[in-house]
């Protein structure tokens, strides 16, 4: 009776810590996907910033003027089309 | 074993405490499987706003053209706050452009909410931050950005200072989840736009506008409408800009509607390229005296009634061919349904309950039935292929599409032949591109007042033609409001002068974009 109370008290106990260890090993996990998931959403944020600002820096108007402005580029002519881009 | 031959009084003490370790394991056992039960926990760290709040939206070539930036907005509890006057004064002067007088009654209110202002800037940010108000808080907020400006306006639309679509695309998908390819090329619309505004400018006129179809497929490749605005301002917009006068609009575009009727007459066997006309006389009809504008115009065949854009010649055309025909063939190509476009704010024709003879014969010449400029694109696009496509503002696959034949191949190819000696014969003269083989028709209309009456010396020019005119695959309409005429038109503020050379350099600027070479042929021709 005893040496079965004792060992099911240790399998008790057993089952009990790895159940605590399984828990916040799992608890640390979900901590992890987490800041991933938040360091993706943040990265996504970022590059999708980046997309704005090059559609900004590369907007056809301001484009334009600034090839006007420094470059001294104008529109191509049809005549000096020679060959398909 | 042992606890049998202990005396009593310890026994009873083992046993006591046995009891209070088995109780004590049992009570711990208990709560270490209550911990690892799951739990309503919060997320460990808050989860950050994501940028997908409103559809993002792209032009054909994969340019974003419409995005969400994350920002953040200022709130207040009034009751929160111990020293309002000095949280006004700290407030006005993080942001300047804040009404001290509103804001102190905005918290006199002992409002549980109050905003302070929407989308500051990271700087705003950092300096509110500093300020350390009590009863201040910032929410994570998300702002609508157009990195174009202006040049998707009117057919993006724009959103309120909350992200909700008011008007455009921006309206139609606003229930949409991921991105909208749309059909638009921002090359070609810059090019389009640059073009109109430098045409509007040099010819002062009211406003302009111009679509650019591909004829094939239905899309839409440009579409623009001026003035425009600004969608990042969304409070400096007024109605006027915010009027899309390609969807909304309804015109009486006068010639070029001489296309669709000798087609209809083409189409329908009343006429033939070589039917001749009288046009020497003026048309009478109950109180009206039709009249071409270049003076008499003698015996003229079809040919030369379409090249000379005689009024006289084409209402004679309508008239053989009658009413019910010419009815009918305006349907088919469709100038009398709505446009099915995704676009929230379009307009259905003005068309008169009774068709009239003078209906008939003015409905030849452009006058009594008014359309948007996408019916009249759309409507040249049927009548240049024969076929009837639908438009979309989405990237659509032409291989997949299912094209109605609405128009028999040889109205198609007299109609094609026609354009093309409008180019090099008639008044679209100034539509040639050298090297290039366009057909083109032009069209000079007097403006409507708001009370029906016509606005004497209020021109509505237009242009609209195909490329390249033997198979044709674009299609573009070019009009202006109220240009003025000047020294380089001798005077005229007619389409020929005005709308064709627009046209011209919008399809100039186009060649290279389109990747199509000039063919010497037709430089010689």
């Amino acid at each position: 009776m005893t040496k079965h109370m004792v060992w099911s008290l240790g399998i008790l106990l057993c089952a009990g810590l790895s159940v605590m260890y399984t828990k916040y090993y799992v608890a640390s996990l979900r901590q992890l996907v987490a800041e991933q998931e938040r360091a993706c959403t943040t990265l996504k944020n970022s590059i999708h910033l980046l997309s704005l600002e090059w559609a900004h820096l590369n907007a056809p108007e301001r484009l334009e003027k600034l090839c006007t402005q420094f470059l001294d580029f104008t529109p191509p002519q049809n005549d000096q089309m020679k060959g398909h881009i | 074993m042992m606890l049998t031959c202990a005396p009593p009084h310890l026994l009873a003490r083992t046993r006591g405490l046995l009891g209070a370790f088995i109780a004590l394991f049992i009570l711990s056992s208990g709560r270490l499987l209550w911990l690892s039960l799951p739990q309503k926990t919060s997320e460990f760290l808050p989860a950050p706003v994501s940028a997908k709040a409103a559809p993002l939206f792209f032009d054909r070539s994969g340019t974003l053209i419409a995005g969400n930036i994350t920002t953040y907005s200022v709130y207040a509890n009034a009751k929160l706050m111990p020293h309002k006057a000095k949280a006004v004064r700290a407030l006005v002067r993080c942001f300047p452009d804040l009404d001290k007088k509103t804001l102190e009654r905005r918290f006199e209110s002992q409002k549980g909410f109050v905003w302070i202002k929407r989308h500051i800037t990271p700087k705003q940010r950092q300096a509110l931050l500093s300020l350390g108000l009590p009863g201040v808080f910032l929410q994570k907020d998300i702002k609508r950005v157009y990195p174009q400006k202006n040049l998707f306006s009117h057919v993006l639309g724009m959103t309120d200072v909350d992200g909700r679509g008011v008007c455009g695309l921006e309206k139609a998908y606003a229930k949409r989840k991921g991105a909208v390819r749309t059909s638009l090329d921002s090359r070609m619309q810059h090019v389009v736009r640059s073009e109109l505004l430098k045409s509007i400018q040099e010819f002062q006129a009211v406003a302009g506008n111009a679509v650019l179809l591909d004829a094939q497929s239905g899309e839409i490749l440009a579409m623009v409408s001026l003035p425009d605005f600004d969608p990042n301002n969304p409070n400096d917009v007024n109605r006027a800009e915010l009027f899309n006068r390609n969807a909304m609009g309804v015109y009486e575009f006068g010639s070029v509607f001489k296309v669709h009727n000798v087609a209809m007459a083409l189409e329908q066997g009343t006429a033939h390229l070589g039917s001749v006309y009288d046009a020497s006389m003026p048309l009478r009809t109950g109180r009206f005296s039709i009249q071409d504008f270049r003076g008499r115009g003698g015996q003229l065949t079809l040919q030369e009634a379409f090249l000379r854009s005689s009024n006289i010649a084409n209402a004679k055309i309508a008239l053989d061919a009658g009413i019910t025909r010419q009815k009918n063939f305006f349907k088919k190509v469709g100038l009398f349904d709505r446009i099915s476009l995704a676009l929230p704010e379009m307009a259905t024709p003005l068309v008169p309950r009774t068709w009239r003879q003078s209906t008939l014969m003015t409905a030849s010449y452009g006058y009594g039935v008014s359309i948007t400029p996408l019916h009249l694109a759309r409507s040249i696009a049927t009548i240049v292929t024969g076929f009837n496509v639908p438009l979309t503002l989405e990237q659509r696959q032409s291989q997949a599409l299912q094209r109605q034949s609405v128009l028999r191949p040889q109205t198609v190819r007299n109609i094609r032949y026609l354009l093309k000696q409008a180019v090099f014969k008639g008044h679209a003269k100034k539509a040639h591109v050298p090297g290039y083989s366009i057909g083109a028709k032009t069209g000079t209309s007097n403006l409507l007042s708001p009370n029906g009456t016509y606005r004497k010396g209020e021109n509505l020019v237009s242009c609209v033609g195909a490329f390249p005119i033997h198979n044709p695959r674009y299609v573009l309409l070019v009009s202006l409001e109220h240009p003025k005429p000047s020294a380089k038109t001798y005077g005229f503020a007619t389409a020929g002068w005005i709308a064709a050379p627009a046209f011209r350099n919008i399809f100039t600027r186009l060649m290279p974009l389109l990747n199509v070479l000039p063919s010497k042929d037709v430089i010689s021709h």
